[in-house]
């Protein structure tokens, strides 16, 4: 994933710069991850004994505030980032890696193995997500394994069918038959040869899928389908539902763990808007022009713009 | 420590053999490729000429294995060639193939050397990655390429010309008996195809590895092949000793091919041809498939399809012969016809 | 009969079709614009046929496009002139170019199968060309479709037929009856026949250079293939690293070989009968 948003050095002036909001992005999330690790060090307080008297607003002894059960709302979140993130990052990498095991291997395949894999990905597409997920939820041990579970299941088809297309379009490539010439295995040509070629767009879909199992892992908390003994940034929000905070007015309750899960996606949404604009050479293309020519001109692209560079402009 | 092995070849006979090969498309509708018969004997270079929709492309690929054919038999080294699609690493394969596309052709996220590397460990499993290493490195230097400056860089970084010499390397690293050049020099600059084109005749001389080269361009066929293969509509119209088929074709297409490139003084010869109008109509199939642009064409030519006829010595390599009725009254034709235009 | 493929030029009273004064074209980078073309002077007048030469990257390309003002970003034209018919095409307004695109002077690029609308048959591609002329300008009589494919050796009724139903050197050859369409003074060709095989390229170029005698406008070509510009250029200019290194005439450079060095090896890297001795 690094290989698409590093700097990428080449002979001769072809430089390609990071955007800003890519390493803004970057940062927070490191931060985050590193604050989740770091949580029995970092909170306060244990999460899951009531550390004070409940419903306190945000105090200098209560950063964020406590619930109504008087758990400290900071450590709370300290400690469900780990689960939420975790869960994010362990559907994502389920889900990329049996999209793309499927994907890629259908597409090189071809013949049966790919009518029946392709079969199979339909099905699971076809299959409603939703209802699935929370009839799967309701009848499953509740806890973070399966939602885990639920949303691998329901979600790696959508990335089968990405990257086999992907994989189709490049396994017409002539390098790839210059390697199937050479005698190369096909599990090496599939490794070596596709897959490293689809850099950008596993990055881009394994930044989604971060983000959709957040929210569907916080959705699915809230509507008391998970484990409300564990602690995660969906079962504060549920427990601040059931707690009745917003008639409390005990608005710490649910925005702080709201925020944390609107931030991680608009965080990774920067990432994935960076990858989008250093993988597009078009778009840098007209950028670099709009900005020689400087603000306020319209210029159309179907029009090569004239600016002379010598005195008389 | 692998060296090249320039000694007299292990197979005797033809390195690729080609009998009475065919390819259709289309349920039988579309023939790209007609009872071809074409050999490559050893240390010799076999320039395949034509233009696109010959079937020169499809005749190459089916050498190296990349499509089968419908029917006929494709020999590699005596052993009929097995496809890729069902390749086994057991069976190293010996003709490999430097492909047209000099920008697609290479993989974009590695490391040159790296591919020659992989391209030498997937035609000798077992090998050490040392060994791999080592090998990518001669032949980097063999095709010109300082490994120390190349090995490491990736195909973005390389010129045009210097990623076909990649492409050549890359096939040399499977210790063909023959390489299939497949237009190789077509999206290259001017001023380096003769370079390239030079580094395949020296395939030929220093590895004694034959070369199979395909080409819509009769001047650089002329310039590395030792034999020609003229190919029209997917059938051998004409064949002979380079030279020969450069400074007299006999084949009305060949005339022609001749005569529209410059350079070769063919244009006087082949006037008649160039100026023939071309057909309206597609080739209906039947006959002669240059009946239908040829000035000289007859209701014979038109009915049936004329045998490839032996005009040379045999014991050539490639024996000269060409497909075409009145090939013996030709000359005569062409002069009558000049004769009749100036006046 | 006649051969309409080799007839001396007729200079008399040709007008200046193109003339191209000091262009200076660059694409802009990251830090700064990056020239791709430095001070080139150029002149095509009606009938005859000029040749721009060179390998990749030396910019010839670029003025191709420049003349239309069809360079894609990141190009950018920083200097000189570029006058269509005494027009200057850098000084147009956007308006009055759209309306001299394709009218005075038209492009054919090199690969037709882009230049032409897939989904669109190629006859009705040339009528909406047509049709958008009577629009801006009105009245006039064109050629119809019908005429136009006829001119460029295409049966008339293949004008049904959609581009990929073509072969290659039929969908250059309706490319060029696109461009032909309103009549221009000037046809811009960037590599049209590069992809295409000998036997066609011929064809067409002898077509190209017919119709030029017959219809009297100018033509811009593009090439690498130095041996092709002998046989059918009246003019040509060798371009290397943006610059105009020579211009010779297909008479000079049989007689010299070419004058400047980048000029030689040029000609000297076309493989010739007589260098056959080394296969």
């Amino acid at each position: 994933m690094t290989a698409t948003l590093v700097t990428v050095r080449r002979s001769g002036a072809r430089r390609r710069r990071i955007p800003v909001i890519a390493i803004v992005g970057l940062a927070v999330l490191a931060a985050a991850c590193l604050a989740a690790l770091l949580a029995p060090w970092l909170a306060p307080y244990p999460p899951d004994v009531p550390a004070g008297a409940g419903s306190q607003p945000p105090s200098l002894e209560h950063p964020l505030g406590t619930t109504t059960q008087g758990f400290d709302v900071l450590s709370q979140l300290l400690y469900g980032a780990r689960t939420s993130l975790g869960v994010g990052l362990a559907v994502a990498g389920i889900t990329t890696v049996m999209g793309l095991a499927i994907g890629v291997i259908a597409a090189y395949r071809g013949g049966w193995t790919d009518s029946v894999l392709s079969l199979l990905t339909n099905v699971f597409l076809v299959l409603p997500g939703l209802p699935l997920i929370v009839v799967l939820a309701a009848f499953l041990p509740p806890g973070p394994s399966t939602i885990i579970l639920v949303l691998s299941i329901t979600g790696w088809a959508f990335g089968a069918r990405l990257f086999r297309s992907q994989a189709l379009s490049l396994r017409t490539r002539e390098f790839v038959a210059a390697a199937e010439t050479a005698g190369m295995g096909r599990l090496r040509v599939m490794g070596t040869q596709i897959v490293p070629n689809m850099a950008s767009i596993i990055a881009a879909f394994v930044v989604n899928q971060v983000v959709f199992a957040i929210t569907a892992e916080a959705s699915l908390e809230f509507l008391g389908l998970g484990d409300p003994t564990t602690i995660s940034w969906g079962t504060m929000l549920f427990w601040a539902q059931t707690g009745s905070a917003l008639l409390l007015g005990n608005w710490w309750e649910f925005v702080f763990p709201g925020l944390a899960i609107a931030l991680t996606a608009s965080m990774l949404t920067f990432v994935n808007y960076a990858v989008d604009e250093t993988s597009s050479p078009r778009l840098q293309a007209r950028e670099l022009v709009h900005r020689f020519l400087g603000t306020g001109t319209r210029s159309s692209s179907l029009i090569t713009p004239v600016r002379r560079t010598d005195a008389s402009s | 420590m692998t060296t090249v092995d320039i000694s007299s070849p292990a197979v005797a006979g033809p390195v690729v053999a080609l009998t009475d090969v065919t390819k259709r498309y289309r349920r039988g509708a579309i023939a790209a490729v007609s009872d071809v018969d074409l050999t490559v004997g050893a240390r010799r270079i076999v320039a395949l000429v034509g233009e696109s929709g010959s079937g020169k492309s499809t005749l190459g690929r089916m050498v190296v294995g990349l499509l089968d054919p419908t029917s006929g038999d494709v020999r590699v080294d005596a052993e009929p060639v097995v496809p890729v699609k069902r390749r086994r690493r057991a069976r190293p394969r010996r003709a490999q193939m430097v492909f047209q596309d000099v920008y697609g052709s290479l993989n974009p996220s590695q490391d040159i050397g790296r591919q020659i590397e992989e391209a030498f460990l997937s035609s000798h499993p077992g090998s050490s990655r040392a060994a791999a290493r080592a090998r990518a490195a001669a032949l980097l230097a063999r095709v010109g390429l300082d490994p120390d400056l190349y090995a490491a860089r990736r195909p973005d970084d390389l010129s045009g010309g210097q990623r076909q010499r990649v492409g050549i390397a890359r096939a040399l690293a499977g210790d063909p008996s023959v390489v299939i050049a497949d237009e190789p020099i077509s999206m290259l600059d001017v001023s380096i195809r003769r370079d390239v084109l030079d580094l395949l005749v020296g395939l030929r001389d220093d590895e004694g590895v034959s070369v199979l080269y395909i080409t819509h361009d009769l001047l650089s066929a002329g310039y590395v092949a030792d034999d020609i293969v003229v190919l029209f509509r997917g059938m051998v119209v004409e064949q002979g000793p380079a030279r020969e088929v450069l400074a007299r074709p006999r084949h009305p297409y060949s005339r022609l091919l001749a005569g529209s490139s410059p350079g070769l003084g063919q244009e006087e010869r082949a006037r008649v041809f160039l100026e023939a109008p071309r057909p309206r109509t597609p080739w209906n199939g039947e006959g002669c498939p240059f009946a239908p642009r040829c000035p000289f064409a007859q209701e014979l030519c038109r009915t049936a399809l004329p045998p490839l006829t032996v005009t040379g010595r045999a014991g050539d390599a490639a024996t000269a012969a060409a497909r075409c009725h009145r090939l013996e009254e030709l000359d005569a034709l062409v002069a009558t016809r000049e004769e009749e235009a100036d006046r | 009969m006649p051969r309409p493929d080799v007839s001396p030029a007729t200079p008399a009273a040709s007008a200046e079709v193109l003339r191209i004064d000091a262009l200076e074209v660059g694409y802009v980078v990251a830090d700064g614009v990056a020239p791709a073309v430095r001070g080139v002077d150029l002149t095509v007048r009606s009938g005859e046929l000029v040749a721009l030469a060179g390998e990749s990257g030396c910019g010839k390309s670029t003025i191709a496009q420049s003349v239309l003002r069809i360079l894609r970003p990141p190009g950018v034209i920083t200097g000189g002139r570029i006058l269509l018919e005494g027009e200057d095409v850098l000084a147009m307004s956007p308006a009055r170019l759209r309306r001299v695109r394709w009218a005075r002077a038209a492009i054919v690029m090199q690969n037709s199968l882009t230049a032409l609308d897939p989904v669109h048959r190629v006859g009705d591609q040339i009528d909406e060309v047509v049709r958008a002329h009577r629009r801006d300008h009105g009245g006039g009589r064109h050629r119809t479709t019908g005429e136009l494919l006829e001119m460029v050796g295409i049966d008339a009724r293949r004008g049904r037929d959609y581009p990929h139903e073509l072969s290659g050197g039929m969908r250059q050859r309706a490319a060029i009856a696109m461009a032909l369409a309103l009549s221009p003074s000037l046809i811009v060709m960037d590599e049209p026949t590069t992809a295409l095989d000998v036997v066609v390229q011929r064809e067409i170029l002898a077509m190209v250079t017919a119709l030029q005698h017959e219809l009297g406008f100018g033509v811009l070509l593009i090439s690498h293939d130095l041996p092709l510009l002998t046989r059918y250029a009246d003019r040509i200019a060798v371009m290397k690293d943006g610059l105009v290194v020579e211009e010779t005439t297909p008479a000079e450079l049989a007689v010299t070989g070419g004058v400047d060095s980048y000029t030689r090896r040029l000609v000297a890297s076309v493989p010739r009968p007589g260098t056959w001795e080394a296969a």
